[in-house]
Order: structure tokens, then sequence, then C-alpha cells
């Protein structure tokens, strides 16, 4: 293969590449898989717990005392359950939290 | 000539009543006393092998009735062992192992297609399991659970588009099985689910809490006969009006989730609500159309039998199988076996095989009130009315036959009656050709000209009219307590709505049908129904603008309640009479006996019955005592002043605080009991009470204000008085618009007024007439009640600037002190609380607040000053009651 095709093949592996990247961002988006970041709501601290939007210290201490109550969360949409946290708050929370 | 001799009939035509009677009797020993399993069981074997033994002796009879008692007894401990069961859930939570209202996790299987209510959606789940802090166990019980709809957030999915019958889901949310308003004479909450056979209850706050796990296997034609109904469901609601859709679901389909409040308020003043919900009536139109249907595609009657039953119980089964359908197909079907037989039923006997197999089932039912009213009304028909109509139709009919020789032997207006509605003069002519003896008939001769449809017309209109009228007298005592109402215009108005539903019916029923062949043919017809139903109700609501052919009155209670048990009496001999009637006899007879015993019972019938619509006495004497209710509305105020010398008056009538949405175009509003209906005139009516002397609004919110809307329609009202109220409120709109229809003479009242009420002074403190406040709260009446050295103060719903407004009045030192505003924090400031020093702080609050009311805080700090608080939604109804010098609390929890 010459030079220049060489070149153009480089380049169109590394864009695919790149593509193929941000496509599993977008991908990870659209599903709300939670990234590995996010906050597992059964062993954060109400400070940790503070963090996340929505959630101020009234609510964290409800989420902490649920949690000793009831004990872990299944899933997490059982966080609605919590006074306070509605679906809409549940889904700006969804791509930011885990439960295992 | 002599007469012929009487021959007399060895056995009971109708065995089966006795029969019976004896199973409720036995029903009724056990609640009281409770047998045990064993001993009834044991008990029933006994006394059947002892009837067998005797059955030569006339004690055979006895001792059978005996044994059927004991089997009503076998049935109710069956049935409380079974609602008893540890695994039961609501054995759980009445023990109290699971608190009502904490968060669990509930699976089972969907007993039935999700059903749609106009909000959102109830699933009815058979639960397998429940899971509560980590432990998890297996449960039985019927869950029900409301799913509300509302377009879920963006992004996010929900699972229960699919769910239909025999779903396997898991739902996390917060059963509740607990009392709501405990007060007096409102129904327990708890006794409602168990009528209607579910254990607990919740609302799931989003769909995304219902995990869909599996579809388990069903019976595929009862799944498909689902899915059929909620597909009529939908092109009900698309094509049909909203009224005419919600009359039409309720009425043919059993859902009355989409039926509006004017219409359900219609059909209940009018007495004929029994219309709008699948009863008796739909079951036997149905089924009578089928098996005319059937009987023209075969005659064998056991094919037709297997059809008709199969199709009626597929029905029962689609509309949801509550207890009144199931009791209807099951009348139903025991008609149809004896016609099945070839044998000619005894209605009454069938309607007693029915009561004992329905007892046999469920024993408690025979407490409720849906199951007497369903025996009321059919005994009133098939031991009363029909029997009648027969002899009326015998007398007008007569001709000359062997077996009735002479013409009836009775007064000539009902012969002539008779003879007007049902003498055909062209079958006696053609009849008559064919004897060879000629007899001269002389009949009334009018209608004779008229021709047949005339005649025919008027003659179903008097019958209807006669059946209707017998039943509204047999109802009358259960429609007086368990709807606190008498509603006279039902006699009329069940002919007309039941006239039109029927057509409305048809049109309605067809043109679905239709519409799966072709919308356009299909369109004309649901407008036909649209009209119909509005034709429908264009008479009971004509009715309704006149109040007395349909008015509120309460029961007696205790030891008053023997004149409904009393009033049966005539009724029975009424019906003993219609059957020993015998018009054809030689020597004109009374049916009771003599002329005189006829007339006693027929004046004592109508003196009870005057008596239970009049209540004379029905509430309790003036004891010299000024008795102050707080009434348990959830959140809200009602509290009931009843003075020493006997007037009443009601501080508020609580109400349910509706957030009305803005883009509602055309809100729809649905049928659900308002406080002041279901609660405070309950309460009312259970004190025997008909009128209020005064009725009081504090301030214009709608959880003090919406209640007195219906009270004012419910009673009599002396005056009302008002605070300062806003000008353009829509609750007051509707308050002012009640008390001028119902004349009643309404007053502002404010600070410095001064009522004196027999030896009570009633003081207005606030709100001053010249000072506008910033607040529609601090707007609130307040009252001080003073008799002899005792001082109750009601504060309605004050805030900060209010209460500093009061201290600079004068004292404010009280026995009583109602919190103001829900022991919110935005009242009950600390000089507020000193100044008063109550001895006793009462919150009128819900069990769980929305609000939060009443804050923490604020209730220590009347516990600090030394106050006992109590609240309504814990305790129930509070009365405190005083002869001027002592102070005695009562509380209903």
């Amino acid at each position: 293969m010459n030079g220049r095709k060489r070149f153009h093949l480089v380049l169109l592996l590394i864009a695919s590449l790149a593509g193929a990247c941000s496509s599993r961002v977008t991908y990870e988006e659209l599903l709300n898989e939670p990234s590995s970041v996010a906050v597992n709501i059964n062993t954060a601290t109400p400070e940790e717990l503070e963090k996340l939007p929505g959630i101020g210290t009234k609510t964290a201490e409800l989420i902490v005392n649920f949690r000793m109550a009831n004990g872990p969360f299944r899933r997490v949409e059982h966080l609605m359950s919590i006074r306070g946290i509605s679906e809409r708050r549940f889904a700006e929370l969804r791509p930011l939290i885990r439960v295992e | 000539m002599s007469d012929p001799p009487e021959v007399r009939q060895p056995f009971n035509r109708e065995p089966l009543v006795a029969m019976a009677v004896a199973f409720a009797a036995g029903i009724v020993a056990a609640k009281v006393s409770s047998f045990s399993l064993t001993a009834s069981l044991a008990c029933t074997i006994i006394l059947c092998v002892a009837a067998f033994l005797v059955r030569k002796h006339v004690f055979a009879t006895a001792l059978i009735l005996l044994a059927f008692g004991a089997a009503g007894a076998f049935s109710f401990a069956v049935e409380t062992y079974r609602d008893t069961a540890p695994d039961r859930i609501r054995t759980i939570y009445d023990s109290g192992q699971i608190a009502s209202g904490l968060p669990v996790e509930v699976e089972g299987i969907l007993g039935r297609q999700p059903e749609a209510a106009f909000d959102g959606k109830f699933l009815t789940l058979r639960s397998e399991r429940l899971a509560h802090k980590n432990s998890e166990r297996s449960v039985v019980g019927t869950v029900r659970v409301f799913v509300p709809e509302y377009p879920l957030t963006a992004n996010l999915r929900s699972e229960i588009s699919d769910l239909k019958y025999g779903s396997r889901v898991r739902i996390a949310c917060a059963l509740t099985r607990e009392e709501q308003y405990q007060n007096p004479g409102v129904i327990s909450r708890i006794v409602l689910l168990d009528r209607m056979g579910v254990d607990a209850t919740c609302s799931v706050k989003s769909p995304l809490l219902i995990e869909h796990i599996a579809d388990e296997r069903v019976f595929l034609p009862i799944a498909w006969v689902y899915d059929q109904r909620s597909r009529l469901i939908d092109e009900f609601r698309q094509n049909l009006s909203h009224k005419a859709a919600g009359v039409m679901i309720a009425s043919l389909l059993g859902n009355k989730h989409f039926v509006d409040k004017d219409t359900a308020d219609l059909f209940r003043e009018g007495g004929i609500f029994h219309i709008l919900v699948i009863s008796g009536l739909h079951i036997t139109f149905i089924g009578g159309i089928l098996l005319l249907i059937v009987r023209r595609l075969t005659r064998n009657r056991w094919l037709q039998f297997v059809v008709t039953g199969g199709v009626l119980w597929a029905y029962t089964l689609a509309v949801g199988a509550d207890v009144p359908v199931v009791r209807a197909a099951l009348m139903f079907t025991v008609l149809l076996v004896g016609y099945a037989m070839h044998r000619s039923g005894s209605l009454l006997n069938s309607l007693a095989l029915s009561v004992v197999i329905l007892l046999a089932w469920r024993p408690s039912d025979l407490f409720d009130a849906s199951l007497q009213l369903t025996v009321a009304s059919v005994a009133a028909i098939v031991a009363c009315a029909y029997p009648l109509i027969e002899h009326l139709r015998a007398i007008g009919e007569w001709t000359p036959t062997p077996d009735k020789p002479f013409p009836p032997n009775i007064s000539p207006w009902l012969r002539r009656l008779c003879e007007t509605l049902y003498w055909n003069a062209d079958a006696w002519m053609v009849n008559a050709r064919r004897q060879i003896w000629t007899a001269a008939l002389h009949k009334s001769p009018m209608l004779q000209r008229t021709g047949g449809v005339i005649q025919k017309s008027v003659r179903y209109l008097f019958e209807g009219l006669l059946v209707s009228l017998i039943v509204q007298a047999w109802m009358l005592p259960l429609t007086v307590v368990y709807f606190h109402r008498v509603p006279l215009a039902s006699v009329v108005l069940n002919l007309w709505v039941g006239f039109f539903i029927a057509i409305e019916s048809f049109a309605a029923v067809t043109a679905a049908l239709a519409s799966r062949a072709s919308e356009f043919a299909a369109a004309p017809l649901f407008l036909v129904a649209d009209a119909m139903n509005w034709l429908m109700l264009a008479l009971p609501r004509a009715f309704s603008l006149f109040e007395w052919t349909s008015f509120r009155l309460p029961a007696y209670s205790g030891p008053g309640m023997v004149v409904y048990f009393l009033y049966l009496v005539p009724m029975l001999l009424m019906a003993v009479a219609v059957r020993r009637w015998r018009p054809f006899d030689l020597k004109p007879s009374w049916p009771l006996w003599n002329r005189d015993a006829t007339t006693a019972v027929v004046a004592i019938g109508a003196l009870l019955a005057a008596i239970i619509i009049f209540h004379p006495l029905s509430g309790s004497p003036p004891d010299g005592r000024l008795r102050i209710d707080f009434l348990g509305v959830g959140q809200g105020d009602a509290v009931l002043i009843t003075f020493p010398t006997g007037e009443t008056m009601l501080v508020d009538g609580g109400g349910r605080l509706r957030y009305r949405n803005e883009d509602d175009d055309a809100p729809f509003e649905p049928d659900v009991r308002g406080i002041g209906e279901a609660v405070v005139s309950e309460v009312l009516w259970s004190k025997g009470l008909s009128r209020l002397d005064y009725i009081v609004a504090t301030h214009a919110d709608a959880d003090h204000v919406e209640g007195l809307v219906d009270v004012v329609k419910n009673f009599r009202v002396g005056r009302a008085l008002f605070g300062r109220m806003p000008t353009d409120d829509a609750d007051m709109m509707a308050l002012y618009a009640a008390l001028d229809r119902r004349g009643v003479p309404y007053e502002t009242v404010a600070g410095g007024d001064l009522m004196q009420i027999g030896s009570v002074k009633v003081d207005v403190l606030s709100p001053a007439i010249d000072r506008p406040t910033s607040s529609p709260n601090d707007d609130s009446v307040v009252m001080r009640v003073v008799y002899g050295s005792r001082v109750f103060l009601l504060t309605g719903d004050i805030e900060r600037a209010a209460e500093w407004g009061l201290l600079a009045g004068g004292t404010l030192q009280a026995d009583v002190v109602k919190v103001p505003h829900h022991g919110s924090r935005t009242s009950s400031t600390e000089e507020f609380i000193d100044a008063s020093r109550p001895a006793y702080a009462i919150i009128s609050v819900g069990r769980r607040s929305p609000f939060g009311h009443p804050h923490a805080d604020v209730v220590s700090r009347w516990q600090t000053a030394g106050a006992t608080v109590m609240m309504t939604g814990t305790n129930g109804m509070i009365t405190i009651s005083t002869n001027g010098s002592d102070l005695l609390v009562e509380r209903s929890h």
C-alpha cells in the first residue's frame, strides 16, 4: 500500500476509534447507565449524599435513617420511597447513583 | 251449593325460606357469642342425625331448622378462622407485626386486568410474599394498589404498560391498613376494606416502583374476556361524551371511576344509584336477553342453561366479580336450573336458596348493607309485588271458567281498575264463540276503544309504579339507616331512568361492535347514546330542584333502632295478606282475618313509617351541659358546639384541598364523597340531628369551608356567620349559592360581637372590623365560649400577626384551646400560649399531614406550658363537656 493510502487508513482507524469511544459515551447516556463514579446509596455517608443534586441535609438524613430502619436499597428506584424525592428528582439522580 | 273442601297441601311450597332464616339466625348467634369450629360442626352433625332418626315425627322439622342454624354458626366460625390465619396480610397488620404505613415490598400476581381510573390505574394483587426490613415471608391476601398516571419524566422508562391479568409484580410501597377519621357514626375504613375483600391498600409514588417480573400462565378465555372489556372501556371513552361514557362504563362494565360527581349525585338523590352499579337488574336483563337468543338456537334446555350460564358467569368475572354481581348471577343461575329441569320455580324459594348459598360462602355479608338491600328489594318483589299483580291480572281478565265460575268478590272501584288495565275484549270474543253457553259480561268501558297498545303501556306503567312503590316501602328502614335518605322520587325515576338507560346501553353496545367494522356506521349510534343519556338525566335533574322529593334525615341509634325492626312486621303481614287473598271466594273475606285486623295493620304500618320519616326524639335531650366536639376530619377543622339549651353550632366543616390544574380545559370532577358528606354529616346524623341552629365559617380555606356546602344541603340551618371573606373564592361562591337555595340568612361577624345563647356567652374576638390584615388566615373568626367558670377558645387558622392582635385585646386565659392553624409554626407564639395557658390543647389535623402539621416544636411548646395536647388524627373525635364547673374529656380512640 502506498504511503497516502496508509495515512488515510490510519486516519480512518483513529477516527473510528474516536467515534466508537464517543458513541459509547452517548450510548451510556441514552441508557442512563450509571458511570463508575456513581454514588453507592447503600454505603454513602450523609456528606457524600449531600453532594448529589437536589439532596440537602434533611433528605440525606432521611436516606440514612431509611437505610438503618429498612435495610439496604435493593434497586435505585426505591430511593423514591423517601419523602422529598419525587420522580423528577430521581430522574436527575438516576445516572449518578447505584446500589452495589 | 257448599264450598269445595279445601285440600291441605302436605308440603310447604317454600321450605327454604325457613331454612334460610334459621341459617341467618345461626350466623347472628355465632357473631354474638363466638362458637368454636368443632363445636358448631359437631352440633350440625348431631342435629342432622337426630332429625333423620325421628323423621316420622313433626319434631324432625324443628331439628332440621336447628341443624341449619348450627350450620350457619359453623360457616361463620370457618370464615373467622380463615380471616385470622397467621399468614394473612390483614392478620399481620392487625396484630401489629408490621405497622401500617411502613415501607414494604409486596410480590404477587395480578388477579385481574389493571382497572382504569380517570387519573391512574388500580392493580389488584394476590400477594404471595411480603418483605419488610430485610426479612421476607410468604403471605396470602389481596392488596389493592393505585398507580397514578401522569407523563413519566423524560428519559425514564416504566415496565408497567404491559401489565395484565396474570402478571407477576413486585411493588415497593407503604401498605396501609388503618382507620381514617375515627368519629362515632362514621363507618370504619377497615370494615369497608374487609367487605371488599381487600387486606391492605397503597398508592405508589411512581410506576417505576413496580417491577414486572414475569407473566404467569392464565386461563386464556378469561384473559380474552378481560381484554374485550378493556377495549370496550377505551371505545366508550373515545366516542361518547364524558357523562355518557361514565354511565355506560359503570352500568355495563362495572367500573365506577369515570362517573362524574354531578351524575353520581343525581343518581343518589333520586334513590336510583343501584342502576349505576351492576346489580340484579342488569344481570336479569342480560340473562333474559341471552336466554331469548339461545332459545331460538336450540330446544335442549340443559344446553340453553349451559350457554346462558356460561356467558353470564364470564360476564360476571369480566366486570370484576364483585360480591353484589356474583350474588345476582347466583340468583339467576338458581332460577335457570329450575327452568332447565322443566320445573316451575317458586321465586321465593329460589331467593331463599341463593341466600343460603351466599351466606355459606361469606357469612359476614349478613351484616353488610349491600346484601340486606338486595334481599329486601328482591323479597319485596317476589313475596309481595308479583303476587299482587297476579291477583289484579286474574281479576281483570276474569271470564267464567270451571274453577272460577263467579265474578270476583271485591269492591267496585278495584274491579274497575283491574278491568281497565287487563281486560282483553277481543280475546273474550274469540273464546266466547267456542263455548256452548253464552254470557253477557259487563266490563269497564274505559280504554276499550283506545286499542291494545295504549292499554299495554298504561298497564306496564301501573305495574312498574306499583312494584317500585312496594320495593321503596320495604326498603325504607335500610335507606334511612345506611343512606340517611328517603328518596320519594325513586318510585317514578326507577322507571324513567331504567327505560332510557336500556335504550342507551343497546345503542352504545351496538355502536361499539359496529365501530370494529365501520367507524362511520357507528357514529350516529354513539350520538343516540349521548342523547339518551341527556334525556335520562333530565327528569332526575328536574326533581332535584324540589327538596321534598329526596330528603336527608338522621337514623335512630341505640334503643330507638327497635322501630326499624318493628316496621318489618306490618310489611311481612302485608306479604302474607297478599298470598292469602282469594278474590274469587264466594264469601267476601278479608285477607287478614277480619276488617279490623287489616285496618289495624295498615294503620300501624303507616304510623311506623311516619316515625321513621319524621324521627321524633332522635336527638338526645338537652342535659344542661355544654359539649364541644372536635371532629376528626383529617387536614381541616370541624367543631360542633352543643349548647345546654340544645341549640347547635357548627364551626367549619372540614374539606379537601384541591389543587386545581390550570390547563384543564374540561375539568372532570370525579365522584369522590366530600368530607362534608362522608364525615361531618354522618357524625351529625348519628347524633340524631337534622337541624343546625348556626354554622360559622372562620375563613375561606377549602379545608374549612368545602364541607359546609354539603352540610347546608343536608341539614336545615338556622343562620350562617362569616368573618371577612375574599370576594372571588370558588368554595365560598358554592357555599353562598347553597345558602341562597335553602333560604338561610347569613351575616358577617367581627371582633367585638357578642352572642348570648342561653347562659353561654360567645365572644367574637377577631377579625377586627377596621383593621385589614395581610393574610386571609389572619382574618379567621376567633371565638371565646364561656359557660360558668369554663372558657373555650376556638382560633381557626390565625397566624402570628392575629395572635399578637388578640393579646392586645384582653384576657385570653382558657381551659381548652383549639391550637391555631393545625399546629403549624406560623402560629402558637410563646406569648399566645402564655396568655391562654389551657389545660387542654386540641390540634385538628390528619394522621399524616402533607404539610408536616403539627410541627414538633409547636407541640412541645404547648406541653411545656402545662397543656395536655390531643390530636384528632390519633385520638379521633375529641369531646369536651362541662356543666359550668367541671370538665369532662372523651376521645373515640
